[in-house]
């Protein structure tokens, strides 16, 4: 019975805010779920969908070519590692920030936005929705790179050395042994990428607040709009319960995973 | 997982004798990840020292001082510096304690309650606080605690990140060393302050070090919470001087602005490099 009563600081507060707010955003949300066929509701939750959809893969991809990049010593790849790592330090509203200055459209990028057509980004909804996920994915990946850093370290140099005595070119050798060898990391960076894309809107502020027409609303940036600017607070509790409807599904898919410890025990 | 690896993250330089051409070529993979990071931290960097009038013709230079000056000038730095430091510190002071009894908890519980105590903590990663900051906010106001730094706090007291490191760091610790001290009379209290602690002390610097990273960049839940300017967190701060700064189109202004906001980070990292990739990634690994 004693070890439960330590546990009894961290349950106290975890029942005063987690346990009762989902339960409270379940109560009151519920009654407010036909708020959520308003189109402006309807389109915040496609564009959330949309983000975490293109964020995730763009993170881990980014987070794990930047690992095998970087991998070892040489004074270069170490500054390298500093540099992508470096994001995960600053504050997201600052990093964001500095994009506004890079994105405009007089500013240092404007032949390389000219080229790929997007004169004015932070004006134009596709734009905007890019400038979101490639600040979202900027801000992350060198965490990333440094769990699949981790678990590069992990494989047995004999097991690529085979592979390469077996006349595996280096492609192939990454995708028959490096890259199935990697499955727990991509698992875990996986949920961890999809949990900061739906959690982090920081940036969103910064850049876009949301717009143009609603390009880049996110769900949980638009519980703050309806919640806080509005004080619709019917609206933003049914917004919130689509939320924990996707945090939900991720758990659903991740916790028994997390829990017996495929990760921890790669 | 070891950290072995990351260790060599300060490592050996390269080796000599290759040709420089060799060498670069070889890693051009490197040049093209370091890139897209180049790019914004280069621009933001000499952007703060030049004035904008320049900026916005495209020039950089004559460099100056004056940006960070104005910058400086225009938000109550050292406050917010101030409040975001009592934040953190106060919140970490709490969290060493709720996260070590968790881990405790978590690593003694028998078979039988283990994965329900599991369960009820690790559920808090699904349900992290910034999804929740419509209840909490209400919860908060129900306490009277909105626009202060406690209740900034108090969503973020119990953490499964933390329970969870150090629940790792505590199944590390022999049985057999447990059982002596138990053998010898000693409580769980003492056996977990007198021998437990020293044992997980790198667990607890590596959860210290991403807790205070983490709520010095927080922004959306101070947002929420803190209403009075000379209340405000760094983030919030930094939010309010970017806004009017951006409708002037002061970039010189923002870069500034980033910089004085990232700066005591950027130069901790500088400083205790090590410390920080090994914190993040045990806080992510079995450590």
């Amino acid at each position: 019975m004693r070890p439960w009563l330590f546990l009894l600081p961290t349950l106290v507060f975890l029942a005063a805010f987690t346990y009762v707010p989902a339960l409270r955003i379940a109560i009151e949300g519920l009654p407010a779920l036909p708020k959520l066929l308003v189109p402006e509701n309807a389109s915040s939750l496609r564009v959330t969908l949309l983000y975490v959809l293109l964020n995730v893969p763009l993170s881990i991809l980014l987070g794990l070519l930047a690992a095998l990049a970087l991998e070892g010593n040489g004074r270069l790849r170490q500054w390298v590692r500093v540099l992508v790592f470096h994001p995960v330090i600053l504050p997201t509203v600052a990093f964001a920030a500095v994009f506004l200055y890079l994105l405009n459209p007089l500013g240092p990028l404007q032949g390389l936005l000219r080229g790929l057509g997007l004169q004015n980004p932070l004006g134009d909804p596709l734009g905007a929705f890019l400038a979101v996920v490639l600040v979202g994915v900027l801000k992350d990946a060198g965490l990333y790179m440094l769990y699949y850093l981790a678990g590069l370290q992990n494989i047995p140099k004999e097991l690529l050395e085979a592979a390469q005595v077996d006349g595996a070119g280096r492609a192939l050798a990454f995708f028959k042994v490096t890259w199935p060898l990697l499955t727990p990391t991509t698992f875990f960076v996986g949920v961890m990428a999809a949990l900061g894309a739906l959690r982090n809107v920081d940036h969103i502020f910064i850049l876009t607040k949301g717009g143009p027409t609603g390009a880049t609303d996110h769900v949980l940036y638009r519980v703050y709009t309806l919640g806080f600017e509005y004080f619709d607070f019917p609206a933003a509790s049914a917004l919130s319960l689509a939320l924990l409807a996707f945090l939900g599904l991720l758990a659903l898919v991740a916790l028994p995973r997390l829990e017996r410890g495929v990760h921890y025990d790669a | 997982m070891t950290l072995r690896g990351l260790r060599g993250w300060a490592g050996r330089a390269a080796r000599p004798g290759l040709r420089v051409g060799g060498r670069l070529l070889r890693e051009v993979p490197a040049l093209a990840v370091s890139l897209p990071f180049l790019v914004p931290a280069a621009f933001t960097f000499l952007a703060a020292f030049t004035p904008t009038a320049s900026l916005n013709r495209g020039e950089l230079g004559p460099f100056t001082l004056e940006n960070l000056r104005v910058a400086w000038a225009s938000a109550d730095f050292p406050r917010l510096y101030l409040n975001t430091l009592l934040f953190t510190l106060g919140l970490l002071l709490i969290q060493l304690f709720t996260v070590t009894t968790a881990g405790f908890a978590l690593a003694q519980i028998a078979q039988r309650g283990r994965d329900w105590a599991f369960r009820l903590v690790l559920v808090q990663l699904f349900l992290p606080p910034t999804a929740l900051i419509l209840p909490n906010f209400l919860a908060l106001r129900g306490l009277g605690l909105t626009d202060t730094l406690t209740g900034l706090a108090l969503p973020y007291v119990a953490s499964a990140t933390g329970a969870f490191l150090l629940r790792q760091g505590f199944r590390q610790v022999p049985r057999e060393l447990l059982e002596a001290a138990l053998v010898d009379g000693a409580t769980p209290w003492q056996v977990l302050t007198r021998v437990l602690l020293p044992l997980v002390r790198p667990h607890l610097a590596a959860f210290g070090l991403v807790s205070l990273v983490y709520h010095w960049n927080e922004f959306l839940w101070p947002l929420v919470v803190i209403q009075s300017p000379e209340k405000r967190v760094l983030s919030l701060g930094f939010a309010s001087f970017a806004r009017s700064a951006e409708s002037g189109m002061e970039w010189g202004l923002i870069a500034a602005g980033a910089l004085l906001v990232g700066l005591p980070m950027l130069l901790a990292f500088a400083l205790f490099q090590r410390a920080f990739v090994e914190s993040f990634a045990r806080s992510g690994l079995k450590g």
